[in-house]
């Protein structure tokens, strides 16, 4: 969408949307069709990934810090109000806002 | 053979550095490179571009740090600039930096800087941190596995610097490379391997470009890739469409993702190395930086630890800096003396312009300076936060408050070098935005950081407070110091979902550091780099500023007539003089034309003792006067000399009627300046807010540099100056006969905190987001706005009739409700989204 405020940016934009025509996970999956998300694991706990629903940079960047499927992932703590959690994925710790969270599907170790 | 021959006639190689953040890839550099560096952009973006070189023989290697990036992907603005600079310079070696405690992860890049086919090393960073976490490595295992070296280094501690040496030398004259690892892409191999013979029909695309890579990358559907072969390649298009429907049919088959099936070969891969050189010791119980975090992040606990830190930062700073200035002022004012003393002594009742000018720069300059030693300690202090690891830990905390806000949990770091609450600069907090990986929010934080507190605000500040809000000082003081980031987050948000709407966003996605103990050198290093660059950028500009502020305020100056008024009224003067003196002893001395300098030498003397202090400065004044001018000091400083005094007392009468004249004249020069036109000619408009000329002209030449506005105050508000009042009761007086009451200064108050940033922080808005539009944005859209506030609040408090205090209180409560009704609607929405998803175990 153009946003008519938006008047410094206007080339950027028309980028962003021929990048979301072209490929990439289909939108609009309905979401409620799916298993577990992160959110769902208490905190301390761990699960193992089976898979994304983010698209784009966030999907790229949450595989390149190891988030791949099949991958052990512990949730370490939720900041003081709730949003950033910390997750331990390889031996290290990544923090994600719920938003990104939910986009993890998981299932409770076996 | 040719390409053999090349190769050993060049002397001068290009290496560059590439590795994932947080590798340590800075201290490997710095490490290499030693001292020998400095910083540009790259062409067209605001990304640091670090060069640096070093020499062997008669060889240089000049090396570059790409920016830290976690694979060569096309989605983030560093990968595109690092991906970019190799394919483009094609540098003769990358130098890859590890990080050794989480070796898996680094492969990844490894393999992507392999696959573009580049002679590659492999420096194994943090080694000593691996160890002491029980890892240990098999070195030649890994080089085997990889095919290129690896050499183990310590960064931090210089260790492997001549290891990393000779393997890039190694490296750069090889001829043949024994193939390294190359990744098995499993059920893909058969479709990269069609596009890679459909890429080489154009022969001059293999030249360019690795063609297996581009060929992954075409089913990565990696949008640059895309770029390449639809530009370069004579049937780009049908390659790209034969691409997609090659990833189509393989994602029908077998139900897989292609990018996630990519990354999962390539982490089969890394997993393999891994077990093959990686052996842990048995777990020894938990690691430092998680004990630590498990009191410091705890949920309870983190906030007072945050604000723990803030208060030291402060107290330390702002407090013991300002401590730190009494020692350090002295020489900037005896620089002031140097400068003073070179330059043509001052005339009677006009300097030449000579002598004014240059003065009025140093002084301008001055001010700047005396911050040096805040700064220093200031940015000591954050260079520890960053290195530590807590700054992260800090963006973790707060991320939920600035995310409500469009802000992002990194914008702290700005905030608090703008000064949160009190003290601090623009300058260094909008250069901080740097590390924000969220265009949206970073240039949000670049707009609403000058809203802080800065260190040259609190001045006017204080003033206003003392004179208008004596009886409510410190509840003054609290809503100056809290209003302002209140506002900051309200007009973040309104910026973010207007202007800045189209922006690219970054989700929250940090890797949490482990703490590490920060060197001396490291932060040491930081501090004074940052402090001389404000001091760089800053310095420049604002002299050069104060020059055009000097002109605007000097010129056209003042009609001859007046200027013939105040001669005469000086010449009265010295006739008076002349008429005491005559016949006095020392009257040789102290007439003609000795009387000038005698008047002059007065007044140094007197500048001189009020800057020193104690019982010893004054002497050594005294010393130092008497020893330059040993005939002449007796009239300055008469002891039981009874014709001295005579002359003495002459002198001082002089001196004062003097100081008037000047005073007089500075005053009617402002008001005739240009200056004073444009104060003028902005009262009709700016009487909405109640400010009149004289506040006009102060808000207006306070753009130069804050620390002006008072200054230039205190040249307007002189009736009374001779009776040795301060300013504040000066304008106290003044005001009282002009109508000025609480209701105005608040208005000053709120229209000074939203003002636009200084001119020193537009260039750095500039600089940061490279644009002239944000620079004019920035200092239009706060001026609109603080403008706004100001009428509103003023306007509405004379028709309630009410006093600055109720209205500083109804507003206050006005911007918090907004304020939290904005965070509110935000947990709203998003609690909204997660509940769309919530899973229900039921429904399966």
């Amino acid at each position: 969408m153009l946003n008519k405020f938006d008047f410094f940016n206007r080339e950027s934009v028309s980028v962003r949307k021929r990048h979301r025509g072209a490929g990439g996970r289909r939108q609009g999956k309905p979401c409620h069709m799916r298993g577990k998300s992160l959110l769902d694991i208490p905190i301390g706990e761990k699960a193992v990934i089976r898979g994304h629903f983010s698209s784009g940079a966030v999907r790229q960047r949450l595989l390149d810090l190891g988030f791949v499927p099949g991958r052990e992932i512990e949730v370490v703590r939720v900041a003081t109000l709730g949003c950033p959690l910390e997750l331990r994925v390889a031996g290290y710790c990544v923090t994600l806002r719920r938003t990104e969270a939910y986009q993890i599907e998981v299932e409770d170790e076996r | 053979m040719n390409a053999e021959g090349k190769k050993a006639l060049k002397d001068n190689f290009l290496v560059a550095l590439a590795g994932q953040q947080n590798a340590g890839k800075s201290t490997t550099y710095n490490m290499v490179t030693g001292a020998n560096q400095h910083v540009a952009n790259y062409p067209g973006v605001t990304v640091d571009k670090k060069v640096g070189s070093y020499r062997e023989g008669k060889t240089r290697y000049e090396v570059v740090d790409l920016p830290g990036t976690y694979s060569l992907t096309s989605f983030s603005l560093e990968e595109r600039v690092s991906r970019e600079f190799l394919l483009e310079e094609k540098p003769d070696v990358v130098v890859n930096v590890m990080d050794a405690t989480c070796l898996r992860r680094s492969l990844y890049f490894t393999f992507q800087v392999l696959e573009m086919n580049f002679p590659v090393t492999v420096a194994l960073n943090m080694m000593d941190v691996a160890e002491s976490q029980g890892l240990s490595i098999d070195l030649k295992e890994l080089t085997k596995r990889l095919g290129v070296d690896v050499v183990a280094t310590v960064g931090r501690k210089g260790k492997g610097k001549q290891a990393l040496k000779a393997a890039i030398r190694k490296a750069v004259n090889q001829e043949s490379y024994t193939r390294p690892v190359v990744i098995d892409y499993g059920d893909l191999e058969v479709h990269a391997k069609a596009l890679e013979e459909q890429l080489a029909a154009d022969a001059s695309l293999g030249v360019l470009y690795p063609l297996r890579w581009l060929a992954i990358k075409l089913l990565e559907n990696d949008s640059e890739a895309r770029k390449i072969v639809e530009t370069k390649h004579t049937a780009g298009k049908s390659i790209i469409e034969d691409a997609l429907s090659r990833r189509m049919e393989f994602e029908d088959e077998t139900g897989v993702n292609t990018s996630d099936y990519i990354v999962a070969c390539r982490d089969r891969v890394a997993g393999e190395i891994v077990d093959a050189c990686v052996t842990k010791e048995a777990d020894s119980g938990q690691p430092i930086s998680e004990r630590i975090d498990r009191w410091v992040l705890n949920r309870a606990l983190a906030p007072f630890f945050l604000l723990a830190t803030v208060y030291l930062i402060y107290e330390l700073s702002i407090v013991q800096g300002y401590e730190l200035t009494k020692y350090t002022w002295p020489f900037l004012a005896k620089f002031r003396d140097i400068v003073a003393g070179v330059l043509p002594p001052a005339g009677l009742i006009e300097d030449s312009l000579l002598r004014s000018m240059v003065l009025w720069m140093v002084d301008s300059a001055n001010t700047l300076l005396n911050y040096v030693p805040i700064f220093l300690i200031l940015f000591a202090l954050i260079a520890i936060l960053e290195d530590s690891g807590y700054m992260a830990r800090i963006a973790f905390i707060l991320d939920r408050i600035f995310h409500s806000f469009g802000l992002h949990g990194q914008s702290t770091l700005p905030f608090i070098l703008g000064g949160v609450f009190a003290g601090g600069c623009a300058v260094p907090g909008i250069m901080s935005t740097k590390g924000i990986p969220d265009e949206r929010s970073r240039l949000a934080t670049i707009l609403t950081v000058p809203f802080m507190n800065c260190l040259a605000k609190i001045p006017l500040y204080t003033l206003l407070v003392n004179i208008y809000f004596a009886d409510h000082k410190s509840w003054a003081m609290f809503f100056i110091s809290t209003i302002t980031i209140i506002m900051a987050l309200i007009i973040a948000k309104i910026l973010t979902t207007t202007v800045l709407k189209g922006r690219e966003t970054a989700p929250f996605i940090m890797e949490m550091p482990n703490y590490h103990a920060p060197t001396f050198f490291g932060v040491a290093q930081r501090a004074l780099e940052r402090t001389w660059e404000y001091i760089k950028k800053v310095g420049s500009i604002v002299v050069a500023v104060s020059l055009c502020v000097f002109s605007l305020l000097q010129f056209p100056g003042l009609t001859d007539g007046r200027m013939d008024y105040y001669e005469t009224e000086m010449s009265k003067a010295v006739a008076t003089y002349d008429s005491k003196v005559a016949g006095n002893a020392y009257s040789g001395l102290a007439t003609g034309d000795k009387m000038l300098p005698l008047l002059n030498l007065y007044d140094d003397y007197k500048r001189a003792r009020m800057n020193s202090s104690g019982k010893e400065g004054a002497a050594r004044v005294d010393h130092s006067f008497k020893k330059a001018n040993p005939e002449t000091f007796v009239l300055i400083k008469p002891r039981g000399d009874k014709a001295a005094k005579v002359v003495n007392r002459a002198v001082r009468k002089l001196s004062s009627k003097r100081k008037s004249l000047r005073r007089k004249i500075k005053e009617e020069k402002i008001k005739t300046s240009f200056f004073g036109m444009i104060g003028r000619s902005l009262e009709p408009v700016t009487k909405y807010a109640g400010f009149d000329w004289k506040v006009n002209i102060a808000l207006i030449s306070s753009f130069a540099a804050r620390e002006s506005s008072v200054a230039t105050m205190g040249v307007l508000y002189q009736q009374g100056a001779d009776d040795n009042q301060t300013l504040e009761q000066r304008m106290d007086n003044e005001s009282q006969s002009s109508g000025m009451n609480s209701l105005h200064a608040l208005a000053v108050l709120l229209f000074f905190a939203l003002y636009p940033p200084c001119l020193a922080a537009t260039i750095m808005v500039k600089v940061q987001t490279g644009s002239y539009k944000w620079m004019a944005f920035a200092i239009f859209f706060p001026t609109a706005v603080g403008f706004g506030v100001a009428s509103a609040v003023f306007t509405l408090g004379n028709v309630l009739g009410a006093s600055g205090i109720t209205m500083m209180k109804g507003f206050y409560v006005f911007a918090l409700s907004v304020a939290l009704l904005i965070a509110l609607a935000h947990k709203i929405a998003s609690d909204k989204v997660s509940a769309s998803y919530e899973y229900q175990p039921s429904n399966q």
